[in-house]
């Protein structure tokens, strides 16, 4: 590439040291305090979670239960456990099988789609 | 702890490694280095001193943030003027209030030749339009090419050339008082 030998000896003259001091100062100085700001932060958001995590706790555990309980419920009463029937459907025939299909499916679907 | 000298004597990389891992003095030591260099160019990008320091704050702040996800520390200072060049769009597009004070031209006094060249320069950069002021500073500033500003700028190449060298004319006409005198004014 060509360049004008008069604009690039200007450029040149005009590229001179610049005291860095107080330039210095000012960043460290905004360093540190982009520092503090971002440890009360993390420290408010650590305080917030775990008063959530108190207050919510007893809730979640019972929400925990009742999941717990409700995914190996069977969809279709098979009366004969040894049945022929019953163990082939065994593997899909509770709601955890059938959220899990559902999730599946959504996956596959919002993948194919977008 | 490490001493200062052993960040001032220590090759660039090595300081950038010690500053990526959050060593408050070594990136100390790497703005000590590079802040002439990308006030500078910022300078010669908007022509305003401290709308320049203003800007070049701002890259080396955004350098901390960035530095760890900055792979090779031997590509320190290319990556260094793709975030300074960045920072100058993005206030360019952003319409900042403080891009008034950008088109102002430098008050202080001129005390050396450098910097009454300095000044005369960054005046006739004003008369140019943004980007092809930024061409014209990257090429003559950084000594780049016209497919690395191309790049860097996200600008056709067509226009990057065109850009420049209609630029070059226009500092050369700006200028004219330069010509022939090894970088002094003839009616100074």
């Amino acid at each position: 590439m060509e360049r004008d030998p008069l604009l690039q000896k200007l450029f040149d003259i005009a590229n001179h040291d610049l005291p860095g001091e107080a330039f210095l100062a000012g960043i460290m100085a905004e360093i540190d305090a982009l520092r503090r700001r971002a440890i009360i932060a993390w420290t408010a958001a650590g305080l917030v979670l775990a008063a959530a995590a108190w207050l919510l706790t007893p809730m979640m555990v019972a929400a925990v239960n009742l999941i717990s309980q409700a995914l190996p419920q069977s969809l279709i009463k098979i009366d004969d456990p040894s049945a022929m029937i019953n163990l082939v459907l065994s593997p899909l025939n509770s709601v955890a099988a059938v959220v899990a299909v559902t999730v599946l499916v959504m996956v596959l679907a919002y993948r194919k789609i977008f | 702890m490490l001493t200062q000298p052993f960040y001032s004597r220590s090759p660039e990389s090595i300081v950038v490694r010690l500053a990526r891992n959050g060593d408050r003095q070594a990136f100390s030591e790497l703005v000590s280095r590079r802040q002439a260099w990308i006030r500078n160019l910022m300078r010669r990008s908007c022509g305003n001193m401290v709308l320049a320091d203003d800007l070049s704050q701002q890259v080396f702040l955004q350098a901390w943030n960035a530095l760890p996800q900055l792979r090779d520390p031997a590509r320190f200072g290319p990556w260094l003027k793709r975030l300074a060049v960045n920072v100058w769009l993005q206030h360019q597009r952003r319409n900042d209030p403080l891009r008034e004070a950008g088109e102002m031209r430098d008050e202080a006094v001129a005390t050396d030749d450098s910097a009454r060249i300095a000044m005369d320069l960054d005046a006739a950069l004003a008369t140019l339009a943004h980007d092809a002021r930024l061409c014209v500073v990257l090429a003559y500033h950084e000594g780049m090419t016209h497919d690395e500003i191309a790049v860097l700028t996200d600008m056709p190449v067509g226009t990057v050339k065109s850009h420049i060298r209609r630029g070059t004319l226009r500092l050369r006409e700006q200028l004219v008082a330069y010509d022939g005198m090894g970088g002094e004014p003839q009616d100074a």
